[in-house]
């Protein structure tokens, strides 16, 4: 485990300033191990409140001889359910700010609609926090431990934020469908976030798929093809497709206005010519990963503390390149 | 023959069900089919006998691909065999109900056996081992066989499959450089566990969409299933495709060496493990996170009716304060349905289901998801939140315009957006330093100009002044202009009204070409000045008024001055034969070599003989063909051109060098074959002829042949090339070409290969290949049949006359039935008698001018060495087969069309149907249909004139061949309207065949010149004929001499 715990977020960041203020370096250095699976055996929010079981350490000087099980409880302050309201409404007048809510992302300027509260806690003093364990000083490093747990997931769902200040999730939605855009939020963050595990029978998609005994008798899929029906499509393509060759890019270029009939045709819903291939573009210049870009960096499965963005540029260019030589 | 073929298979059906290309080669030979009885495997299913035998098949394989051969598999599986890297395959192939395989169609007609007693049809599949080559880089594989592929011979052909992965292959690599896949984690469950594979898929609506487009165009040999695979499912074509994608596109990453820099920031993700053997250590929870990752990124890609468009309209003056950029929802289902956003907050109320049938229903939802994509890429799209998203646009700096231009945009492309820039900006539209080069006609050889001994332009006095200043676009600068845009800060520049991108690196390199031309190439020749026009990146041209017109008249061959047809010929020109004519002319007196490349129909011919009129020259001209149109040239000089001498210099008893030297001083033009170029070399390069002319010039296309290089060799005032082939499919064919015509245009044969041929044909490079079309195009006129303003100035129908000559041994034989005839004709004095003689020399002369083997019954060969009539009948049946026009061939002779058919269908391979006096109805009916149909190939229709002359309609064909003569005009009409009727689209082509000197030519010569007394003498019949006398008849029959 590196020493430096880097939080992936400005919030997430800001939220553990907010408790390394409070905590001298050895116990917050030891509080970060504390955050792991291998130290929380149970951890739960309900509403606003933490409640964590963390393992702790036998220790014969404190007269610890078994392993003891720690209980943290953490609690923030609330913020009123009419200056919710508010704020809600704010943020719901802001388009910038919910499209970024709405790609998990905390916007920077955030807390305008908060003041003169605010939505990241300022201090440790804005946290309820207690501990059974032998350790009397405030945070200890469990407390440490399940604070940085929060924050590692408030990186990849900043929303719990608003939960853990007071506002319930459906008290959210109520508020949000107040406005058009909010309405839009709202909708987004009702989608179902969480998945079912979905399991493969094949690494690839499979080229033939079984034939259902019950839809054998019934009109076959019309996306399979049963080889034995015809032969005029064995051997042949159902229209003689030109090599890629030159005398197509010569004509090509030579006849734009035959070519543009091609076009023209093939729109028309002739489907039966290989469809054109996009114009080529003379700016040549590399966008690199730009498909995995859409969804910000960090995404939750990569647990890396360096960015995901530069690692798969790094490796898309690289396999652009390697391999150059062989693409048509 | 041989046919490359290659298709894909699942070669597991575990759970990394990978997958394999394989190669094998279809022949019509049949291969040894011995089976080895000793191994139950090779039992298990038949050898595929259209195949090449597995020695044959490496050899072939080593000889291009030398470095794709798999290696010997070490291990020995089951499959393998002694031979380096063959496997041995069993798929299912198609069947006739006798369980004998159908070969792809040329295979097919290669090896059809005319004698077999029965009708095959389709009955099924049936299972075969084939041997196959396994491709273990698909992609690399493809792209050598692309280039490779231009170089086969003339007997390797690639089948659809293999054309097929070769478009595929260019599908694929479109997602691997633009970077659309993503990775992949596939959960497993193996009873209670679940395990991880880390793995790489494509991930683009757009390629999803290709694949549904190209799957229906799947021939299904391009898969063929592992047969435990395919006994009890079907074949997904969709599912093909994509299954070739994973697997290739996994083979490509896990094939790729990736340094410890790419490496490094992987590890600890599962990603990192796709790169090596071991299986990523993830928990569900992670899988689930990956799920959700990439369901958003799915959605974006497939789940949105509508993308945003974003549109840069240009600043108004040349301060660049308002440069404004628009952000436009358009509907995916219409992309012609574009609404500005604050247009669409606006109206959304009163529009609202207008909307939502165009953007779907959770506008508002995929709007602002997509804004914040988009804000991602390019922070300053978030200015659009500012003020409700009403305002119609941002405001950008000209700064952040060049930014957005040159950087944003195209990512933001690259992400799925749509870009629309400003007109100047795209590659048509804009503005670019470049040189302006100014040429002008040295002024003391101007009075010259336009005579037509005008002096050449690739010699001395043809040269002209060349200046060079700077430009740009066409615009051009003074040197201070010029340093000025060079030292603005700025890279986007307003000049003289327009927005502009500099690049400073760029305008010093040409600086210094404009410097170091000016010092070292003031003049150069017609040559040099198209060298130089053809580069339009970076030439802008200007031209004084002489050169000017003279390239233009280069470049658009349609604004050439039109001459008028030598009075001297005896026949009227066409329209666009008579710009073809200008076209030849103008060019000969610019000392430039021009090729014709018409179309086959057009007349070519014609062409060149008005040329020959037009100028006539004092030296003799020499004309090389092919031996089986040596005849017809000469044939159609005399008619058409009386006034030319003409001669040929062929067969055994051609003159040596005095008669040859007397030859060339008697006619204005020799005739001679590709043939005799080497033997009677010495003799052609001891002149220096008025002009060489190449007829079938693709028989130079091979410039190491001896035969080439002694064309290249001979002297001559001027050179034309005719060929009615496209000539730009190989470059070094065209090089070929051009090193005849105009040497040093293309520069010398190696250089030509690096700078085009290997960029064209090897690297797609577009650039390339506009400068080569730009460099030879002046030189080339190819007009179509099909084009509109050639057929406006086609008839309906035309007819001609092709006359061939006789072979030795035709023209003995022939001269044995005179001498048999004159010998019966003295015996007998009853001219009764005669008429039977008559009857029956008719008939044997016919059957000697169709082909020896047909006069003699001996069962010889039914070669086209022994007849230039069947020479001739090959080569046009071949050319208009490849030009995908179908043809129809009558003979009076049954046995004539046996062997016609059996010559065509194994010799070239070609779709042919055969009606004749004893096919059944209802097969006369099915072949007539199969012909007809839209989606059949071109084909050849052979008919014997009695049962298909009349009543059918047979419109697909447009040329009909008369082998033999009927002598009665209306019954050969007859068999041509089969053709000419309502339904024909095309112009129809009737080529009527006549052997030269024979009875033939003579009785034809006799219905031409007494048209009227012969529709009045000729009956249905020939008994006319019997009613000459015998001093007639055999004036008749005599063989003429002149040939």
């Amino acid at each position: 485990m590196s020493s430096t715990l880097i939080h992936k977020t400005w919030w997430g960041q800001e939220f553990v300033q907010a408790l390394e203020a409070y905590i001298d370096p050895g116990r917050l250095q030891r509080g970060k191990a504390y955050r792991t699976d291998k130290r929380v055996l149970a951890f739960d929010i309900n509403k606003s409140e933490v409640k964590a079981t963390i393992r702790g350490n036998v220790n014969p000087y404190f007269g610890v001889t078994k392993e003891p099980r720690y209980k943290v409880v953490l609690k923030f302050d609330q913020i009123k359910p009419l200056q919710w309201q508010g704020i809600i409404k704010t943020i719901s007048g802001n388009a910038l700010w919910l499209s970024k809510l709405m790609l998990n992302e905390i916007p920077s300027n955030i807390e305008q609609a908060f003041t003169p509260e605010s939505l990241l806690p300022s201090s440790y003093k804005s946290v309820t926090a207690s501990c059974n364990c032998p350790d009397d000083s405030n945070p200890c490093k469990h407390i440490a431990g399940v604070y940085y747990r929060i924050a590692a997931m408030l990186d990849v769902d900043p929303m719990l934020l608003f939960q853990l200040r007071g506002l319930a999730p459906e008290k959210l939605h109520q508020e949000l469908k107040k406005t058009e855009l909010g309405q839009a939020f709202s909708e987004h963050l009702t989608l179902p976030a969480s998945v079912e595990m979905q399991y493969q029978q094949h690494l690839y998609t499979t080229t033939h798929v079984k034939q259902d005994k019950t839809t054998l008798t019934q009109k076959k899929s019309p996306r399979t093809v049963h080889q034995e029906a015809k032969l005029s499509q064995f051997w042949s393509m159902p229209v003689p497709v030109e090599n890629t060759n030159t005398v197509a890019s010569i004509a090509a270029i030579e006849n734009q206005g035959i070519n543009q009939q091609a076009v023209e045709a093939a729109q028309a819903g002739q489907n039966n010519l290989w469809p054109l291939a996009p114009q080529p573009s003379d700016n040549t210049m590399e966008i690199s990963a730009a498909l995995i870009k859409k969804q910000g960096d960090y995404p939750e499965f990569w647990s890396n503390s360096h960015s995901f963005i530069t690692a798969m540029e790094l490796f898309y260019s690289h396999t652009r390149k390697k391999n150059n030589k062989d693409l048509l | 023959m041989q046919i490359i073929h290659l298709f894909w298979q699942q070669t597991s059906n575990d759970f990394n069900n990978t997958g394999c290309l394989y190669l094998w080669l279809e022949q019509a030979k049949r291969a040894n089919t011995q089976l080895d009885t000793g191994s139950v495997e090779a039992i298990k299913s038949k050898d595929y006998p259209f195949q090449a035998d597995q020695v044959s098949l490496v050899t072939w394989f080593t000889q291009y691909f030398d470095k794709f051969l798999p290696l010997k598999n070490q291990s020995q599986t089951k499959k393998a065999l002694h031979e380096p890297g063959i496997e041995q395959l069993s798929v299912k192939l198609p069947c006739d109900q006798s369980g004998q395989p159908i070969p792809s169609p040329i295979i097919d007609n290669l090896s059809a056996d005319i004698d077999a007693p029965q009708e095959r049809h389709y009955a099924g599949l049936a299972s075969f081992t084939l041997h196959v080559i396994k491709i273990e880089q698909p992609l690399a594989f493809l792209k050598a066989l692309n280039f490779q592929s231009y170089y086969f011979e003339d007997d390797v052909g690639l089948a659809d499959d293999a054309k097929f992965w070769l478009k595929m292959a260019t599908e694929l690599s479109q997602i691997i450089v633009k970077d659309q896949y993503i990775p992949f984690l596939v959960a497993q469950k193996i009873k209670a566990k679940t395990e991880f594979h880390a793995k790489w898929q494509p991930l683009s609506a757009n390629y999803q969409q290709r694949l549904q487009q190209i799957a229906p165009l799947m021939p299904f040999s391009a898969c063929l299933a592992d047969q435990t695979l395919s006994k009890k499912a079907d074949l997904v074509p969709v599912a093909v495709l994509q299954h070739f994608s994973e697997v290739v596109l996994n083979q490509v990453i896990q094939g790729t060496v990736y340094p410890n820099t790419v490496h490094k920031p992987l590890q600890g993700s599962f990603i990192g493990s796709s790169l090596s053997v071991e299986p990523p250590q993830v928990s569900e929870a992670q899988w689930k996170a990956w799920r959700v990752w990439h369901n958003n990124l799915n959605y974006d890609q497939f789940g949105a009716p509508f993308q945003l468009c974003f549109r840069l309209n240009e600043a108004s003056s040349a301060k660049g304060t308002d440069w404004g950029l628009e952000v436009l929802l358009q509907a995916k289902a219409d992309p012609s349905f574009m609404i500005n956003l604050a247009e669409f907050w606006r109206d959304k109320a009163t529009k609202h289901t207008f909307f939502s049938q165009m953007f779907g229903t959770s506008i508002e939802r995929n709007l602002l998801l997509q804004l914040g994509y988009a804000g991602r890429i390019y922070p300053v799209l978030e200015q659009v939140f500012a003020r409700d998203m009403q305002q119609p646009f941002i405001t950008l700096s000209t700064d952040q315009a060049f930014d957005f231009l040159t950087e944003d945009a195209w990512a933001l492309h690259a992400c799925g957006y749509k870009i629309s820039v400003p007109a100047w900006w795209t590659a048509s539209g804009r503005l670019k330093a470049k040189i302006k080069m100014r040429g002008s006609k040295k002024t003391d050889s101007l009075e010259s100009a336009g005579d037509s001994t005008a002096p050449s332009y690739l010699s001395q006095e043809g040269l002209i002044d060349f200046n060079y200043a700077y430009a740009i676009g066409e615009d051009e600068v003074s040197e201070q202009e010029w340093q000025a845009l060079i030292e603005s800060k700025s890279e986007l520049v307003f000049f003289r009204g327009q927005w502009m991108q500099l690049d400073p690196a760029e305008m010093a390199k040409m600086q210094k070409l404009i410097e170091s031309s000016q010092r070292d190439k003031h003049s150069g020749d017609l040559k040099d000045l198209l060298q130089i026009a053809a580069n339009e990146v970076q030439y802008s041209i200007e031209l004084d008024h002489v050169v000017n017109d003279m390239l233009l008249s280069l470049k658009n061959k349609d604004k050439l001055a039109i001459i008028s047809q030598p009075k001297t010929l005896k026949a009227q020109l066409r329209p666009y034969q008579l710009r073809g004519l200008s076209w030849l002319s103008y060019l000969e007196g610019l000392g430039m070599n021009p090729c014709l490349a018409d179309d086959m129909g057009l007349g070519k011919t014609m062409q060149v003989i008005s040329l020959l009129l037009n100028a006539p020259k004092q030296q003799a001209a020499l004309l090389i063909a092919p031996t089986s149109v040596i005849g017809n040239w000469l044939k159609e000089l005399e008619k058409f051109a009386p006034s030319i001498k003409a001669a040929i210099h062929h067969g055994a008893k051609r003159g040596k060098q005095q008669d040859f030297s007397q030859l060339m001083a008697d006619n204005d033009i020799v005739i001679t074959s590709y043939g005799l170029i080497r033997q009677d070399k010495s003799l052609f390069k001891s002149a220096t002829w008025s002009r060489l002319i190449i007829d079938e010039a693709q028989n130079i296309k091979n410039p190491s042949s001896t035969q080439t290089k002694i064309i290249y060799s001979l002297q001559a005032n001027s050179r034309i090339a005719l060929t009615g082939t496209p000539i730009e499919n190989r470059l070094m064919d065209l090089w070929s070409l051009f090193n005849f015509l105009n040497p040093g245009l293309l520069g010398t044969r190696a250089g030509f290969r690096k700078e085009f041929e290997i960029p064209v044909q090897r690297d797609n490079d577009i650039n390339k290949t506009r400068l080569l079309k730009n460099l030879v195009e002046p030189f080339i006129l190819r007009r179509l049949k099909t084009d509109k303003n050639i057929i406006q100035d086609l008839p309906d129908k035309i007819e001609q006359k092709v006359y061939c000559e006789l072979t030795k041994e035709q023209a003995s034989l022939y001269q044995n039935i005179v001498n048999d005839v004159e010998a019966s004709i003295n015996d007998t004095q009853e001219t009764n008698q005669h008429k039977m003689i008559f009857l029956s020399a008719l008939l044997r002369l016919k059957q000697c001018c169709n082909h020896p083997a047909q006069l003699l019954q001996d069962g010889s060969e039914f070669s086209p060495e022994r007849s230039i009539k069947l020479q001739r009948l090959m080569e046009l049946a071949s050319k208009a087969i490849n030009n995908g026009e179908s043809l129809l061939i009558f003979s009076q002779f049954k046995e004539i069309c046996d062997a016609l058919q059996n010559l065509i269908k194994t010799q070239l391979g070609f779709n042919t149907h055969y009606l004749h006096g004893g096919t059944s109805r209802k097969k006369r009916e099915a072949m007539i249909e199969q012909f007809q149909a839209p989606d059949s190939p071109a084909s050849i229709f052979i008919l014997s004139l009695k049962a298909g002359g009349v009543g059918i309609t047979l419109t697909k064909a447009n040329h009909v061949i008369h082998f033999d003569r009927w002598w009665n005009p209306a019954v050969e009409n007859q068999a041509t309207d089969r053709a000419y009727r309502i339904g024909q689209k095309k112009t129809v082509f009737a080529h009527k065949f006549i052997t030269l000197g024979t009875v033939e030519e003579k009785i034809d010569q006799m219905l031409v010149d007494k048209q009227k007394v012969a529709d009045a003498i000729v009956g249905n019949d020939e008994s006319w004929l019997s009613t000459l006398n015998a001093k007639s008849f055999i004036k008749l029959i005599q063989l003429s001499k002149q040939s």
